[in-house]
C-alpha cells in the first residue's frame, strides 16, 4: 500500500492549518503560489505533479474546517450589521465564539463523511448521467437562483415617522441598496470576465482583487473604523454550552441542509457555498442559529472539498471552483485509483482538521488577546493588500478599491452581502445563455 | 478584549439608545423614531462608498474599453495564463474541424501555429454557427489573429476559446499563381469583419 499520498495530504492539512491562522489569507492564494513555484522550477509531468492531488485535497479539507476561526474571530463586523451576518458573529459578541467554531467544524466533519460515502458508493454511476441531463439547463437554473436571491429580500423598517414617500423610501433603503449592489457587482463581473485589465501572466488570479475587495477588506475596514471590541471568550463556558444546548438532531438537520445546499453549489456553475447554504436554509426551513452554523460548515465543506472531488469522479471530471481549475491546469486525474485515493485523502485530512479545530481556536483567542483586535485587523488588511499587489500589481489594487466600495454598500446600508456574488453569477449566466458576447458588445468591451 | 456583560452587547450602535431594541443599520429607530447612536464616520462612509463605487466602476469600464487585448506567444502559455483573454497570431495548420452532426454546426476547432508552438482554437454554440453561416472560417495556410480566453490544460490539451465571431480575423493565404506575375488575387483578401489590431498579420 502506497502511503505517500496520505502523508502528502497530511502535509497539505498542516499547511492549511498555518494558513487558516493568518487572517484574510485565502487558500486559493496559497494554491496560486504553489502553481507559480511549480511553473518556475518544475517541468510538466514530473513526480511532483503526481503528488499535487493529495496535497491540494489536504489543503482544501484543512482550510474548509479551520478557516472558520479567522472568519468568526477577525472578520467580526460592526454591531449594526447583525441583521445580515452569520449567527457566528452574534455568538462571538456574546463571548461564545469558540462554540460557533466547534459547531461549524462539526458540520464540516459530518458533511465530509457524507460526501466521501456518497461519492464512493455512487459517483461513477450517477453523476455523469446527472451532469448530461442537467447541463443544457444550468443557465436557467442560475437565473432562477438569482431571481430567488433578489426576491427573498424584502423591505423592512418604516413603521414610524412621517407617512408617505419618506417612510416608503426609508423602508426600501436597504432593499434598494441591495439591488444597487447586485447591479454594480454584475457590471464589475462583466468587465472582469470580458476584458480584465490585469496582465495575462497572472490571469489565473484575476478575480482575486475582486473577491478580496468585495468580501474581505470591507469587514476589516469596518472593524477599524468602528473600533469594534469583542468580549472575552471563555473556553470552559463554551464547552459546557456545547454539551447542554446542541443535540444530535441539531447536527443531523444542519448537516443535511448543508450537504443539500453545498452539493447544489458544487454541481451548478457559478453558485457558491454561501448561496447554496441560503437556498438550503430556505428549503429546509432552518430557524435555529446553531443549526444554521452547522449547515454553513457542511455547505462550505461540500462546496470546497466536494467540488474539488468532482474533478476525480470517473467519467465526469467536472472542474468546479478555483482549486479544481488550478489543479486541472497542471495535471488531470484519469484513473479510478486516483479517485479512490482522493476520497481517502479527503477523509483523512478532514478528520485531522476537525481534531485541530478546538486547540487552534484556543490559540487564536490567545493571539487576539495578546495582539489586540484592532492591531490584528490592521495587520490582516496590510497582508491582504500586499498579496493583491504581489499577484496582480497596481491594476489589481485599483480593482480591489472599486470592489471594496461596492462591498461596503451592503454592510453600511444593512443589505445582504450575498448580492455581491452577482460579480460571478451574472457573467457566467450570460455566457451560458449565449448572451455574454452581446452584452460585451453593448458595453463596447 | 472587554469583559462580557449582557449590557455590553445590548447597548451598541445597532440598538436604539432610547428603547434598547435592535435597529440594525437604521439611522433612526423604527419603533420610537429616536436617532441611532451610530458613529458619524459610518454615515459619511456610506456616501463615500457609493460615490467611489459609481465613479470607480465608470473609470474601470473606460479602462477596460481602452485596454487592447494583449498578444501572447503560444510558447509562453503556462498555467498562470489560465483564463487570460489574449490575442494569438499565426498560421492555420490544418483544415478546421466542423461539427457535422448539427445544422447549423455548434462546434468548430482549428489549430494555429505561431512558430513557437501550436494551439487549438475552439468555438461553440451561436458563435460557431455564425462563423460557418457567414463563411468566416479560415482554411489551412491562412494567417489568422484570434482573440479569446485561454483554457490551460496539461498534455497538449490547452485551447483558446473563441466567443465572438468578430474576434477572428483572417488574412487569406495567397492562391498558387505563376511566380513573378502579379494579379489582383495575389493580394491577400482581408475579411473586413473587424479592424486588425496594431501589429497584426497583414
Amino acid at each position: 500500500m502506497n502511503l505517500l499520498p496520505m502523508l502528502v495530504a497530511l502535509l497539505g492539512t498542516c499547511v492549511a492549518a498555518v494558513v487558516s491562522c493568518i487572517p484574510s489569507l485565502h487558500i486559493y492564494n496559497v494554491l496560486a503560489c504553489v502553481v507559480l513555484i511549480l511553473n518556475l522550477f518544475s517541468p510538466p509531468n514530473t513526480a511532483i505533479h503526481e503528488l499535487l492531488f493529495p496535497f491540494f485535497i489536504g489543503m482544501m479539507a484543512g482550510y474548509t474546517m479551520l478557516s472558520t476561526i479567522p472568519s468568526i474571530f477577525v472578520a467580526a463586523p460592526d454591531e449594526s450589521a447583525y441583521f445580515t451576518v452569520l449567527p457566528g458573529h452574534k455568538m462571538l459578541m456574546a463571548g461564545r465564539g469558540i462554540h460557533a467554531v466547534v459547531l461549524t467544524a462539526g458540520g464540516s466533519m459530518g458533511a465530509a463523511l457524507v460526501v466521501v460515502v456518497i461519492l464512493a458508493v455512487s459517483a461513477g454511476n450517477l453523476l455523469p448521467g446527472i451532469q448530461r441531463v442537467l447541463r443544457p439547463h444550468f443557465h436557467w437554473i442560475v437565473w432562477c437562483v438569482m431571481a430567488f436571491m433578489l426576491m427573498s429580500e424584502w423591505p423592512r423598517g418604516g413603521n414610524m415617522g412621517q407617512s408617505g414617500w419618506k417612510r416608503f423610501a426609508d423602508s426600501w433603503r436597504s432593499t434598494g441598496m441591495g439591488l444597487v449592489t447586485f447591479a454594480l457587482s454584475a457590471l464589475l463581473g462583466c468587465i472582469m470576465f470580458q476584458s480584465p485589465p490585469v496582465s495575462p501572466n497572472v490571469a489565473f488570479q484575476n478575480l482575486m482583487p475582486v473577491f478580496t475587495g468585495l468580501f474581505t477588506i470591507p469587514a476589516l475596514l469596518l472593524n477599524l473604523a468602528c473600533r469594534v471590541e469583542i468580549p472575552r471568550q471563555d473556553v470552559d463556558t463554551s464547552r459546557r454550552a456545547d454539551l447542554h444546548s446542541t443535540t444530535p438532531l441539531h447536527m443531523v438537520s444542519g448537516t443535511f441542509a448543508g450537504v443539500l445546499g453545498g452539493g447544489f453549489a458544487a454541481f451548478v456553475p457559478a453558485v457558491t457555498g454561501g448561496v447554496g447554504g441560503m437556498l438550503a436554509g430556505h428549503a429546509t426551513a432552518l430557524r435555529d442559529d446553531r443549526v444554521f452554523l452547522v449547515s454553513q460548515g457542511a455547505s462550505r465543506c461540500v462546496y470546497y472539498v466536494g467540488g474539488l472531488l468532482l474533478l476525480f469522479v470517473p467519467g465526469l471530471h467536472l472542474t468546479r471552483g478555483g482549486a479544481a481549475g488550478m489543479l486541472a491546469s497542471l495535471r488531470l486525474p484519469e484513473t479510478t485509483a486516483d479517485f479512490y485515493t482522493a476520497l481517502g485523502c479527503a477523509a483523512l485530512a478532514a478528520s485531522v482538521s476537525y481534531l485541530l479545530a478546538a486547540p487552534l481556536t484556543s490559540v487564536a483567542v490567545r493571539i487576539i488577546e495578546r495582539c489586540g483586535y484592532h492591531r490584528l485587523s490592521a495587520v490582516s488588511l496590510g497582508l491582504i493588500l500586499l498579496f493583491v499587489l504581489i499577484f496582480t500589481g497596481l491594476p489589481g489594487i485599483l480593482i480591489a478599491a472599486v470592489s471594496t466600495a461596492i462591498g461596503l454598500l451592503p454592510l453600511l446600508y444593512g443589505a445582504r452581502r450575498m448580492n455581491c456574488l452577482a460579480v460571478i453569477l451574472v457573467p457566467v449566466a450570460l455566457n451560458m445563455s449565449g448572451l455574454g458576447p452581446a452584452v460585451a458588445g453593448m458595453l463596447s468591451l | 478584549m472587554k469583559e462580557h456583560t449582557p449590557s455590553a452587547t445590548a447597548g451598541g450602535p445597532s440598538f436604539c439608545p432610547s428603547c434598547d431594541r435592535f435597529i440594525g443599520a437604521a439611522d433612526s429607530c423604527p419603533y420610537c423614531d429616536t436617532d441611532s447612536s451610530r458613529p458619524a464616520i459610518l454615515t459619511h462612509l456610506r456616501t463615500v462608498a457609493l460615490l467611489t463605487a459609481l465613479v470607480g466602476l465608470a473609470l474601470l469600464l473606460a479602462a477596460a474599453r481602452a485596454h487592447e487585448t494583449p498578444a501572447v506567444a503560444i510558447a509562453d502559455i503556462s498555467p498562470s495564463v489560465n483564463h487570460a483573454r489574449a490575442r494569438i497570431s499565426g498560421t492555420v495548420l490544418r483544415e478546421p474541424y466542423v461539427d457535422s452532426e448539427n445544422t447549423p454546426p455548434v462546434y468548430i476547432s482549428f489549430s494555429v501555429g505561431d512558430g513557437s508552438n501550436q494551439l487549438r482554437v475552439v468555438s461553440e454554440g451561436r458563435t460557431a454557427s455564425e462563423l460557418v453561416e457567414q463563411d468566416l472560417l479560415p482554411r489551412k495556410g491562412d494567417v489568422v489573429e484570434v482573440r479569446g480566453t485561454i483554457n490551460v490544460q496539461p498534455e497538449g490539451r490547452t485551447k483558446l476559446r473563441l466567443t465572438r465571431a468578430a474576434d477572428l480575423y483572417v488574412a487569406k493565404a495567397s492562391p498558387p499563381v505563376n511566380p513573378g506575375r502579379k494579379t489582383p488575387t495575389d493580394q491577400r483578401n482581408i475579411r473586413k469583419n473587424r479592424k486588425p489590431a496594431a501589429g497584426s498579420p497583414q
